[in-house]
């Protein structure tokens, strides 16, 4: 994973708890290290803050945010015991309710958003590629959040993937719409060969932001259990 | 880890002493809040029984006591005490307990209905529902809009943030010590009945 990312990068990932980041991935010289583990054992503020870094860690990585300097380190510190299993179920399930559900996500976009997704849109076309101009960072704000791409499905001697380009800070969805007018797709889509979201059926698909991370995706739509269209892009970040 | 004799009542009571010397502060509170930092440091380090871990450092320091040696500061004393025994459990460990490198693919959330989705909801559900809304107001978001978002979840109860930090902790340890729990469980329910035979030859 890129460094370039902000909180993916070591540097930036909680500056607050260097020290304690430091301790658990077994980074911290070892006369140091005799130091701090006195210091956990006898002050309770300290061992919470070690607690809380560790927290951090399995959230992260949970996240696929873990700087990537220290994944070997955490996976073989902290993730292979029974403890570790547990601690990532934790991480894994909060981040699963700090999100609406798919069907949710599906279903229940009525009304404001709805109308401002379009809204967006509109703002898209009118710019006429396939990124939002500097004006509609706003709006993009006001739609809850969510970034809505329109994709065309890949052609003969087309000559490039188009560029979508994520409004910095404020997206917390991307959403996908495929152009083809059909209520009867199942949409998948796909990084690297690595399974990233699925959705149907229908025309478009929601992701969560901090799913996705730049690269090349391929978003297939199935009918019938057959691939009928592909589309193609390639996600950047400002 | 060679292991000390059981805690006997003279030694528990000498340590209880100990913790809270001028009577000012709960013993029992000062034992415990030890106990759990001894077994959170022993995890941290890689002892695979952490819990035992900790109890052999406090019955070793609860018998010195007892045995009437002056121990000043037995906080200090006892984080000695605990290098030592950490020490002696991770040569113990055989390399592949130890550290047991396991290589695990991208992480992504796990599929519907895996025994650790289901132990999760079930231990979460099993949280009264202020701690369970505490708990999963506090996690949301991450890196800088999670601290902006706890300031505010600590502005709004009227409580310090380090409260709320302490509160969404334990909530947190709590709940990850009733999943491995459940894990163990179900586990334990798929594993293969021992069979009797041998009993029986």
């Amino acid at each position: 994973m890129p460094d370039s990312l902000g909180p993916d990068s070591a540097r930036n990932f909680r500056p607050d708890l260097a020290r304690e980041l430091e301790y658990l991935l077994g980074q911290m010289p070892r006369v140091d290290r005799e130091t701090f583990q006195g210091q956990l054992i006898e002050n309770s503020d300290i061992s919470d803050r070690v607690v809380e870094a560790e927290q951090e860690l399995f959230d992260a990585y949970a996240r696929n945010r873990l700087p990537g300097e220290w994944r070997a380190a955490f996976e073989e510190r902290l993730l292979s015991t029974p403890e570790g299993r547990a601690k990532l179920a934790v991480a894994h399930g909060l981040l699963r309710r700090s999100r609406p559900s798919t069907r949710r996500r599906w279903w229940i976009f009525s009304g404001l958003a709805a109308t401002a997704a379009a809204a967006v849109l509109l703002l898209f076309t009118t710019c006429g590629i396939l990124r939002p101009c500097e004006s509609t960072q706003p709006a993009a704000v006001a739609i809850e959040e969510t970034q809505v791409f329109e994709l065309a499905a890949i052609t003969r001697g087309q000559a490039q993937r188009p560029k979508l380009l994520l409004v910095p800070n404020a997206t917390r969805y991307l959403e996908l719409r495929v152009a083809e007018p059909a209520d009867s797709f199942e949409l998948s889509l796909v990084l690297d060969q690595r399974s990233i979201a699925k959705a149907g059926p229908g025309t478009s698909l929601r992701v969560d932001r901090q799913l996705l991370e730049p690269g090349i995706y391929l978003l297939t739509a199935f009918r019938n259990g057959t691939a009928s269209n592909y589309y193609e892009f390639e996600l950047v970040r400002p | 880890m060679a292991l000390s004799a059981p805690l006997d009542q003279p030694s528990f009571d000498a340590l209880l002493a100990a913790l809270s010397p001028d009577g000012s502060s709960n013993a029992a509170d000062a034992y415990e809040a030890l106990r759990l930092r001894l077994i959170r440091f022993f995890t941290w380090e890689g002892c695979t029984l952490p819990e035992d871990a900790a109890d052999e450092t406090i019955n070793r320091v609860a018998q010195k006591l007892a045995a009437g040696e002056k121990i000043l500061n037995v906080l200090a004393y006892a984080s000695g005490v605990a290098r030592l025994v950490a020490k002696e459990a991770l040569r113990g460990q055989s390399r592949e307990q130890h550290r047991q490198v396991l290589h695990f693919p991208a992480p992504k959330p796990p599929e519907p209905d895996t025994a650790e989705q289901r132990c999760f909801e079930q231990s979460l559900s099993a949280l009264p529902e202020e701690s369970r809304q505490l708990l999963l107001d506090y996690y949301k978001f991450d890196a800088q809009a999670r601290i902006a978002h706890r300031n505010r979840m600590a502005a709004d109860r009227n409580i310090s943030l380090n409260s709320l930090r302490n509160r969404a902790l334990r909530l947190r340890e709590k709940l990850e010590t009733s999943i491995r729990q459940c894990l163990e469980s179900k586990r334990r329910d798929v594993s293969p009945r021992r069979d009797t035979k041998d009993d029986h030859a």
